[in-house]
C-alpha cells in the first residue's frame, strides 16, 4: 500500500504522475464493476474515466491514511447507478430483457460438452437476470458478488442503511433463486 | 403496485429450497460475473490516454486566461469581495426564516455527499428554541434530518437515512401485533427490539400504458427476541401486514 500513498502524496503535490499509477491500479476493477452495473461497456469505461478525473480534481479532500480503492469505487459505482436510472426514466424496463446481452461467454474449455452448455446457460442466465434487477439491487448483488464487499462495505460504498443492503441482495437472491430452482425442475 | 413477490427471507441458509442451490447461487454469481466482467472489459484496457488527454485539455485554457488576466483577476477579486460583504451584510439582522433554513440543509455538503439523487422534499419538521428540524429526502427515498440553529445560521448536526417517526412505529408494531406468527411470539414473551427503516424496491406498473417503473417504499425492520434468538419481521408499511418473517435459522416462517 505503500506504493499508494506515495502515488496520493505526489498527486496531493500536483503530479499528474501519482494519478496514473493509481489508473494502473484501480482502472480495471472500476470498468468492470460499471460494467456489470450499466451494462455497456463503453460508458463503463467513460463513468471510470470521470471518476478518475474527479478524484484528481478533489483529491486534496482525500484522507491519505485511507485506503484510495473503496473511495473511488465508491463515486463509481454511485455514478454507475445514477445512469442506469437516467436511462431508465427514459425507456421502458420491459426492454431491459433483450439490452446488452454478451455475444460471446467465457467457459472452462477443459470441460465436456453437456458442462460447457451448463456453463453458456448459467452465464446467460445470470446477465439476464441482472438486467431486470433495478439499479440498486444490481449494484448491491456486484459490489457482493464480483467486488467481494461485506454487507457494511456495500452500505457504506452506497451510502444506504446494512439493513437495506442485506434486502436488495435478498431480493437479487430470491429472483436468482426462482430462476435456478425453476431449471432444476426442467432437468 | 404490482411488486413481483419475494421467495424467501435474506439469509443464506434456507430450508425451504432443493439441497445445495443457495450455495449454488452464490457460487454460480461469483463465477458468472468475473466471467462476464473479464470477457467484456479485457485486461488490455488502458484508461490513461483518455484520461490524459482530458485533463491536457481542460489545463490549458485556464493557464492562458491566468496569464493574460491577472490584472482583470485582482478586479474580480475586489468585486467579489464588495459582493460577498454586501451580502454577509444583507443577512445579518434577525434570524433564519424557515425557508432559508430549507436552503441552508439542503445544500450542507455533508448532505449533498448522503443524498445523490435529485432532491424530491425538503421541509420544516418542527422548530423549538430557534432550531429547525428540516427532514430532506432525495428522488429514491434516501432521506437525510437536519438540524439548523436558526439564530447563528449553521447546520449543527445532519442525521443519516430516516429515523422512522413514531406514527410509522407506530404502525409496524400494531402489525407485528396483529399478524398471528408474531403475536403468537409475544404472547410468549419475546421483547421488541429496536425498529428500523428499510428503503425497499420493487416495480409499478401503469394500468393504461402498461409500462413499468422503479418504485421505492419505506418499510420497517422489527426484531423480536425470546429466549436467546432472533426472529426479524421485516413489515410492508404502506399495506400494513408482515411481508417476511425469518426465523432465528434463517428460514422464513410461513403464515398458519
Amino acid at each position: 500500500m505503500s506504493f499508494e500513498r506515495a502515488a496520493i502524496a505526489r498527486l496531493k503535490d500536483g503530479d499528474i504522475g501519482g494519478l496514473a499509477v493509481l489508473v494502473e491500479t484501480y482502472q480495471l476493477q472500476a470498468v468492470r464493476t460499471a460494467y456489470l452495473i450499466v451494462r455497456d461497456r463503453p460508458l463503463a469505461e467513460d463513468l471510470t474515466q470521470s471518476a478518475f478525473i474527479r478524484a484528481y480534481e478533489r483529491i486534496a479532500q482525500f484522507d491519505s491514511s485511507a485506503p484510495f480503492g473503496p473511495w473511488f469505487l465508491r463515486s463509481v459505482a454511485n455514478d454507475a447507478i445514477k445512469a442506469v436510472e437516467r436511462a431508465r426514466r427514459t425507456r421502458s424496463l420491459d426492454s431491459d430483457d433483450e439490452d446488452g446481452a454478451p455475444a460471446i461467454v467465457l467457459v472452462d474449455m477443459a470441460a465436456g460438452p453437456e458442462a460447457l452448455l451448463e456453463q453458456a446457460e448459467d452465464a446467460a442466465a445470470v446477465w439476464a437476470l441482472l438486467g431486470r434487477l433495478p439499479a440498486r439491487q444490481r449494484a448491491a448483488t456486484v459490489l457482493r458478488y464480483f467486488d467481494g464487499l461485506s454487507d457494511a462495505e456495500i452500505a457504506d460504498q452506497l451510502d444506504t442503511p446494512p439493513a437495506t443492503v442485506r434486502w436488495r441482495l435478498f431480493a437479487a437472491r430470491a429472483k436468482l433463486r426462482t430462476w435456478l430452482s425453476a431449471r432444476a425442475d426442467q432437468r | 403496485m404490482n411488486r413481483k413477490p419475494a421467495t424467501n427471507d435474506p439469509g443464506e441458509a434456507r430450508s425451504t429450497l432443493k439441497p445445495g442451490v443457495t450455495e449454488m447461487n452464490a457460487q454460480i454469481l461469483r463465477d458468472t460475473l468475473s466471467v462476464l466482467a473479464l470477457e467484456a472489459v479485457p485486461a488490455t484496457t488502458d484508461l490513461w490516454p483518455g484520461i490524459n488527454r482530458q485533463l491536457a485539455v481542460r489545463e490549458r485554457p485556464l493557464r492562458l486566461r491566468w496569464g493574460l488576466g491577472q490584472r482583470w483577476a485582482r478586479v474580480a477579486v475586489v468585486a467579489i469581495a464588495v459582493v460577498g460583504l454586501l451580502f454577509v451584510q444583507s443577512l445579518l439582522p434577525g434570524q433564519l426564516s424557515t425557508a432559508q433554513a430549507v436552503d441552508l440543509a439542503r445544500s450542507d455538503p455533508q448532505v449533498e455527499a448522503i443524498l445523490r439523487g435529485d432532491i424530491a422534499i425538503a421541509t420544516v419538521a418542527s422548530v423549538v428554541n430557534d432550531v429547525a428540524t428540516v427532514v430532506v429526502q432525495d428522488s429514491q427515498g434516501q432521506a437525510v434530518t437536519v438540524t439548523v440553529d436558526l439564530r447563528n445560521r449553521i447546520v449543527t448536526r445532519v442525521y443519516r437515512g430516516p429515523q422512522l417517526s413514531a406514527a410509522l412505529s407506530a404502525a409496524a408494531l400494531a402489525a407485528v401485533r396483529t399478524d398471528p406468527r408474531t403475536s403468537a411470539l409475544l404472547e410468549r414473551g419475546a421483547t421488541v427490539g429496536q425498529i428500523q427503516p428499510i428503503f425497499v424496491t420493487g416495480e409499478a406498473t401503469d394500468p393504461a400504458t402498461g409500462l413499468s417503473k422503479e418504485h421505492s417504499e419505506t418499510w420497517a425492520q422489527v426484531p423480536l427476541e425470546l429466549g436467546g434468538q432472533e426472529w426479524m419481521a421485516y413489515v410492508n408499511l404502506p399495506a400494513a401486514r408482515i411481508d417476511q418473517l425469518v426465523d432465528p435459522q434463517g428460514g422464513q416462517v410461513p403464515l398458519p
